[in-house]
């Protein structure tokens, strides 16, 4: 128990020295155009302005990919790069969440950030599926 | 429709899965102390023989309290928003269901106090001059309907179309208050103490409380009061539930299970398979033994099951901590405005353990590795009593290692998801 008793106690002193320092601005920026490169085609890629997760929605309402893990940096920028054939509300369980609605033949960015640590899964609505399961570590 | 709703219906993030190493330390300190145990401890039955006092009045201002609460909660419910935000959604799942062991545990069996359902069985009983009902409770029905209940509950969070769903939870609520009182009416107090899922899941952890033993504050090894849990038909499908619905919540979260696309039968299968395969292994360890004959061995399971009790309570912990302690807040914020009007303005959640993962995982497999060694221990002393002084060690080897199968899983699920 003394492992675990030990590295408990790092992390908490570790989070007390670092913890506040990283309070980047909520990005909450809708924008149609695709800013940089990370141009991988499936989930994700951790890049300086943050991650990437790269989202189809195919005309039957399928969505891709499904229940992968991203990890995540608490107060990193997540973008949901989203390619839509068909019309879909995508929600974030994240606190506070966020809903975004896309319609059939829309390519849109949302970003936000994750303040605390945790799972987070991002879920396309219309078809109750789980997207992505975003893994947001301190 | 699928089902894929994160944390239990209500929304909101889950814990990261716990690091490999704390696994790792926590099976093999598992591992370790269970056949330390086996091989080392007494040999003479230590903590058997204590005998379940009489139970005791409930207490009038508890039962007053729970009628309180009992409006509280159904007013919100019923009367507040129609959407998931309603306080009574988050009261049902948080508050009742999780926060109801830890009550346990500290407070004993208080929820036969507050139980608002008692209350009125109590009262139309004295109007009517039958206070212990109009029909005689059949014995051979036992824990039975408590089964049936908490599979009803497990199902509408874990694998009802849409758990979050006011409409679902109006409905379910409804549906368990009518059958509750109705049946407590015609067949009596005996109802709540075998049949009702949550007086009898609360009354069944109250055996562990260390603080209380039989209603009053008296602290205590919860080791010598946890074999006095009574043994009625479906004890050990009712733990079976416990276990393999915490089981499942888990394992639907994995990145496998969320990759496909299942209907609600099959995710009710699936939960239904994860009781099963937890009750019916028990039942065969806790057969496995020689030198008894065809009737003991049939008692063994019932009375092996208080055993099951502490890993129940120790994965329940694990599993539901965060949501109690983080959600939780939440839905005490939303009983407060229960009505939705907002005049508490914005208060955000402390998170005050997901904040500290390292802690959080540390408690977690903590949990989960006391409630190992107290089960272990609690079967070690009571197969003692019930096997034959030839068979004593190898009579337990079977249920030795079901507990330790059941506690591998039960990390390698928290480190998985």
């Amino acid at each position: 128990m003394k492992t675990i008793a030990s590295t408990a106690l790092a992390a908490v002193l570790a989070l007390a020295l670092t913890g506040c320092g990283s309070d980047d601005e909520p990005a909450e920026s809708p924008s149609t155009s695709a800013p940089s490169a990370s141009a991988s085609a499936s989930a994700s890629e951790p890049a300086d302005d943050g991650v990437t997760v790269d989202i189809t929605i195919a005309k039957d309402g399928s969505v891709t990919p499904r229940g992968d893990r991203v990890d995540v940096k608490v107060g990193q920028k997540v973008t949901l790069r989203i390619t839509a054939k068909a019309a879909e509300e995508i929600h974030v369980h994240s606190d506070p969440e966020h809903s975004y609605d896309v319609e059939a033949g829309d390519t849109v960015e949302k970003s936000f950030t994750i303040d605390n640590p945790g799972q987070v899964a991002v879920e396309a609505h219309g078809s109750d599926a789980t997207i992505v399961q975003l893994v947001v570590r301190p | 429709m699928p089902v894929l709703l994160p944390a239990h219906g209500l929304g909101g993030s889950t814990d990261l899965p716990i690091p490999f190493l704390y696994a790792v330390v926590g099976a093999s300190w598992a591992l370790t102390i269970s056949f330390a145990v086996l091989a080392l401890a007494w040999r003479e039955p230590r903590l058997a023989g204590e005998q379940a006092g009489q139970a005791r009045q409930r207490r009038p201002w508890l039962a007053v309290l729970g009628a309180v609460l009992a409006v509280w909660f159904l007013g919100t419910l019923y009367l507040g928003p129609d959407e998931t935000s309603n306080g009574g959604v988050g009261a049902l799942y948080v508050l009742v269901w999780v926060g109801l062991v830890p009550l346990a545990l500290v407070a004993g069996p208080v929820w036969r106090d507050l139980s608002p359902w008692r209350s009125i069985q109590a009262v139309v009983g004295r109007l009517t001059g039958r206070p212990d009902g109009f029909v005689a409770y059949p014995a051979w029905l036992g824990h039975w309907p408590a089964v049936a209940g908490l599979l009803a509950f497990v199902w509408l969070e874990l694998a009802s179309p849409d758990p979050g769903s006011i409409t679902a939870v109006r409905t379910w609520v409804a549906l368990y208050v009518v059958v509750t009182v109705v049946a407590g009416i015609v067949l009596g107090p005996r109802w709540y103490d075998e049949g009702d899922p949550f007086d009898v899941y609360s009354a069944i952890v109250a055996r562990l409380s260390p603080f209380v033993r039989d209603g009053r504050w008296d602290p205590h090894n919860p080791l010598r009061t946890l074999p006095t849990v009574p043994v009625r038909p479906g004890l050990v499908a009712l733990l079976g539930v416990l276990l393999g619905s915490t089981a499942y919540d888990s394992f639907a979260a994995s990145p496998f299970w969320q990759a496909k696309s299942l209907s609600t039968a099959q995710h009710t299968l699936t939960l239904v398979g994860f009781c099963l395969v937890v009750a019916l292994l028990f039942q065969g360890a806790a057969r496995a033994t020689g030198g008894v004959s065809r009737e003991e061995r049939g008692r063994l399971p019932g009375l092996l099951a208080h055993s099951l009790v502490p890993i129940v309570v120790g994965y329940v912990f694990a599993h539901y901590l965060t949501y109690l302690v983080e959600k939780g807040q939440g839905v005490v914020l939303a009983l407060l405005d229960p009505f939705g009007r907002g005049w508490l303005g914005d208060v955000g959640t402390a998170y005050v353990l997901s904040d500290h993962p390292s802690l959080l995982a540390s408690l977690k497999v903590g949990f989960v590795v006391a409630g190992h060694v107290l089960a272990v221990v609690a079967a070690h002393d009571k197969a003692l009593v019930l096997l034959p002084r030839a068979h004593r060690l190898t009579g337990q080897l079977a249920m030795l290692l079901l507990m330790v199968g059941y506690t591998f899983t039960g990390l390698y699920l928290l480190l998985s998801v």
